[in-house]
């Protein structure tokens, strides 16, 4: 028994003798919950895979991180436009834009950036039907379809792919892209900074088992899903860092790339390693085994804030907007979120949200403030409307609605004419399990609705996530708690996916037919007119019509918190919530 | 006949996986294909910009329930578990990285758990009513008593973060960097057996340090129930006659506890803890959270959480297999404990 005792007591010791390993000092190490869901730039919607593309790779041009209303060149070696030339009107009514590509710019693997490479990239992010929201902007731009799939189904492969073919083309030393027609966010969407049109090699791609570029292989790539393709694991750009390694769950490493065409970055080993416990995080940053860690909820601050070897940055704008959209033709059958489908103390009818008054009364009954303090500890952003603040041409002065219990009480009175303060409604609405923000918010807006007439009836419930997701799709929620994540920074984006017909709320929340009537012709000529002021003006009508027709309560725009070792400089914050420009990073 | 027991019990496996799969694969029916496209689309946020259509046809979820099944059970005889997006990766990948790390916990778990119990519990009975027993039951209680994942915050408080003694994770990064080289050969999928087979003591010692506070945190429960498991059974054996008569032989008590006694009693203290493994399962979510050790727990709640029924599939059958081999191993304790038992 005591020779047991040794050999543990023995082997206890020499375990504590192997301790971490002191961090080196040129090797960055990022604690986060988020996955990595593939190294597929253009299969890509996780925000951490959006990270590290944008370390990785390089797209044509690149946003001023502290102008987000000017372009630089990155792969390009000019911004275009209709001053330089580069940006020519066609005579059909289309527009040619014409990027001349950097010379001596190396790839991972020591071959040089062509402009074929910028070719193939854009057309191979179209022919497998890329699911980042800026792929399918570029589809609509490029091929005047939502996807390439649509216009196959429509004139053939054949006939689809000569589109294709003829969108992007290479000339000389410059890649031509041709529009069918003006689209003034598609410099915008060349500026992903590597994101999701980040610039792959073609040689390299068509060596490791992804689309080889030519016409005849294009049907086995079209619908590529993350399983499927080649590019899941791999990953091989131009950008300041390559992968030196992934396990799937656990961590990515990435190395510095010295022969960078702007210089190598100061950090010779970046980690992302995922920790899911907010508690084990603070602590791993306490003792210095990780440099940098997310704070989601800002009742975390007080937790590292006095640290020591610790900093907070706090209140970075994002560009993550929340909104609380109302179904205006909710469905009635089987929907028990409605009750009996009646004006009256046991439902609402399925197009309850179509009168103005309503939509009006619950934006006067929502407490702003008292959200933003109750669960942001005063930490958020009220937005303006659908454009987000820092988004060009966000309108400050755009009116806003406030709690007003008395204009509430005002606009229910007025609701269905007088039926609604009459009879009273019951309604059942549920939120995503887990998100305390979306609990939150609605527990504030039925708290203060209820406190108006005893008539009114919400009920709450959580659902999980993918009983939600159904939930929407069928148009079974009278409110529904989503958001927006613009990756371009164009007022043309949120205002099409909040307010154009063919975009995703219209659409699902049932006011497309107002849209078609209002703010269609607007939208469109916002995406085709490059004239600085009229886009302005589009932009502030809309934002006004977003105001007068209240059709979502535009709750919060999101600030992040981040907590990082005091020797971590040069960090730049990014719009994409707690990305991180690595190549800026020094000691 | 024991081989004969032995074959019997294994041949049961199929059948019990089938079955298995079938139930899981039945709560399939019940479920929209939008509930099942939740896990294509994890993050609310981006679902204003999801093809949500195109992704219900691309993923197959429109398709037949029964057509769904077929294409996985032949998949599976194929050796092709499927795909899990809630891992992003193959399922049988997943399982191949997450369950040796649950494996490993499991195993240092189960040791301290076999050594501890019946040491303690032997001790508390040999010293009924006395100060000892009586400590040993009050900290029982509390063993019980107390949720794994704060006595896991509290120890990675104390002796990590105050002092820095074991630190959160599955290996400290340079050991990352050794294990992921192509030099390491991956044998087990067990860092600490691994690290042993490859010559690299340092990397056994590394694992193992990452390992103590969730083993030890993850086991507390199920330690504190053996101990007083033991010490009933232990009490209650030596009150046979059959211990008298050893006694009145002369022996010693010594000789009487341990190799008369102790072995009668164990018999439950073996049932119970193999009734524990699969509970244990359950267990880890907490546990490896807490400690950042990414394991089959965490991966089971994820897939079940998402409703990717791949995962969540492929998990079922890896701890349905896992119970029917314990289950043997139990019984086959059974007989080296107690020579009577037949297999009959």
């Amino acid at each position: 028994m005591r020779s047991w005792k040794n050999i543990v007591l023995i082997v206890l010791l020499l375990t504590l003798a192997f301790s971490a390993g002191v961090q080196a000092k040129d090797t960055f190490v990022k604690a986060s919950r988020n996955l990595v869901d593939t190294l597929d730039p253009q299969l890509m919607v996780a925000s951490a895979t959006m990270e590290l593309s944008f370390n990785v790779f390089n797209s044509l041009l690149i946003f001023d991180p502290e102008d987000r209303d000017t372009l630089h060149p990155s792969l390009s070696t000019q911004v275009p436009s209709y001053d330089n030339g580069l940006i020519v009107d066609t005579e059909d009514g289309g527009v040619r834009i014409e990027f001349p590509v950097r010379q001596g710019v190396l790839f991972h693997n020591g071959s040089e950036l062509r402009p074929e490479d910028i070719e193939y990239t854009i057309k191979r992010a179209l022919l497998i039907g890329g699911q980042p929201a800026s792929i399918r902007l570029l589809s609509s731009t490029l091929l005047d379809k939502g996807s390439f799939q649509v216009l196959v189904d429509e004139i053939g492969y054949d006939e689809a792919f000569e589109v294709l073919d003829q969108a992007v083309t290479v000339e000389g030393n410059s890649v031509i892209f041709h529009l069918p027609k003006p689209f003034v966010p598609f410099l915008g969407i060349m500026a992903d900074g590597g994101a999701s049109l980040a610039i792959l090699n073609k040689e390299w791609c068509s060596e490791v088992g992804a689309w080889p570029g030519t016409k005849e292989t294009g049907q086995e790539f079209m619908g590529l899903t993350i399983e499927e393709t080649a590019l899941h694991d791999k990953m091989m750009g131009t950008g300041p860092f390559k992968l030196a390694s992934w396990e799937p769950g656990e961590r990515i490493v990435l190395e510095r790339f010295d022969e960078y065409w702007e210089g190598p970055a100061t950090m010779s080993r970046v980690i992302r390693r995922i920790v899911e416990d907010t508690s084990t995080a603070i602590m791993l940053l306490q003792r210095g085994d990780v440099d940098w860690i997310d704070l989601d909820s800002p009742a975390d601050l007080p937790r590292v804030e006095g640290s020591p070897g610790v900093k907070t940055i706090t209140d970075i704008p994002t560009a993550w907007l929340m909104k609380m959209n109302f179904v205006f033709d909710i469905t009635e059958e089987g929907n028990r979120n409605i009750g009996d489908g009646q004006i009256g103390p046991n439902g609402i009818p399925g197009d309850f949200f179509s009168d103005i008054n309503v939509r009006k009364a619950f934006q006067y009954s929502f407490g702003y403030d008292v959200f933003i303090n109750d669960v942001f500890l005063g930490s958020a952003l009220k937005p303006y409307g659908p454009v987000l603040i820092g988004f060009p041409t966000a309108n400050p002065d755009n009116p806003q609605y406030y709690y007003d219990p008395e204009k509430a009480e005002e606009h229910f009175k007025k609701a269905w004419n007088g039926e609604v303060w009459e009879k009273g409604f019951k309604m059942r609405i549920p939120y995503s399990a887990g998100s305390l923000q979306r609990q939150r918010a609605l527990e504030i807006l039925k708290d203060n609705i209820e406190a108006l007439n005893p008539k009114f009836e919400i009920e709450l419930f959580s659902l999980p996530w993918a009983s939600y997701l159904a939930e929407i799709t069928a148009k079974k929620l009278p409110i529904s708690l989503l958001g927006m994540l613009p990756q371009v920074f164009d007022p043309y984006l949120p205002l099409f996916q909040h307010m154009h017909s063919s975009g995703s709320y219209a659409r699902d929340c049932g006011y497309d037919d107002m849209a078609r009537e209002k703010y269609d012709v607007l939208i469109d000529e916002l995406g085709t007119n490059y004239d600085e002021e009229r886009r302005m003006e589009l932009s502030h009508q809309l934002q006004l019509y977003a105001y007068e027709d209240a059709h979502s309560i535009f709750h919060f725009q999101n600030v992040a918190n981040i907590a990082i070792r005091d020797w971590v400089q040069g960090y730049i914050p990014l719009p994409q919530p707690f990305n991180v420009d690595f190549y800026q990073i020094y000691h | 006949m024991l081989k004969k027991f032995i074959i019997k019990r294994l041949l049961t496996l199929p059948l019990i996986l089938f079955i298995l799969s079938g139930l899981i694969f039945s709560l399939v029916a019940f479920l929209s294909p939008y509930e099942r496209l939740a896990v294509f689309i994890p993050d609310p946020e981006v679902y204003a910009q999801a093809p949500v259509e195109e992704l219900v046809i691309l993923y197959g979820l429109d398709e037949a329930i029964h057509i769904q099944y077929l294409n996985w059970l032949k998949n599976v005889f194929l050796g092709d578990l499927g795909w899990s997006p809630s891992a992003r990766m193959p399922v049988s990948r997943a399982l191949s990285s997450r369950f040796p790390a649950t494996v490993e916990l499991m195993l240092l778990g189960q040791l301290v758990i076999f050594f501890g119990g019946i040491a303690i519990g032997t001790y508390t009975a040999k010293n009924h009513n006395k100060l000892g027993d009586h400590f040993f039951r009050f900290m029982t209680t509390l063993g019980i008593a107390f949720p794994g994942f704060v006595v896991g915050l509290l120890l990675l408080v104390i002796f990590y973060s105050w002092l820095g003694w074991f630190p959160p994770g599955r290996l400290s990064p340079w050991a990352m960097d050794v294990v992921g080289s192509l030099e390491f050969q991956r044998y087990t999928g067990m860092n600490t057996l691994d690290g042993i087979l490859n010559g690299r003591f340092d990397v056994f010692l590394n694992s193992l340090r990452h390992m103590i506070l969730p083993a030890f945190a993850y086991s507390l429960s199920t330690l504190a129930a053996t101990i007083r498991l033991m010490r009933s059974s232990l009490l209650e054996t030596l009150r046979k006659d059959y211990i008298y008569t050893a006694r009145s032989k002369g022996l010693s008590e010594k000789v009487v506890v341990n190799k008369h006694a102790r072995r009668n009693a164990l018999l439950p203290v073996i049932t119970f803890m193999g009734t524990s493994v699969p509970i244990m399962f359950g267990g880890a979510v907490i546990i490896e959270t807490v400690f950042g050790y990414p394991g089959m727990g965490l991966f089971i709640v994820q897939a079940a959480h998402g409703l990717d029924f791949p995962a969540i599939l492929g998990s079922a059958l890896l701890v349905g297999v896992v119970i029917v081999f314990v289950n043997l191993v139990v019984d086959l304790l059974y007989r080296i404990l107690d020579p009577t038992i037949r297999y009959d």
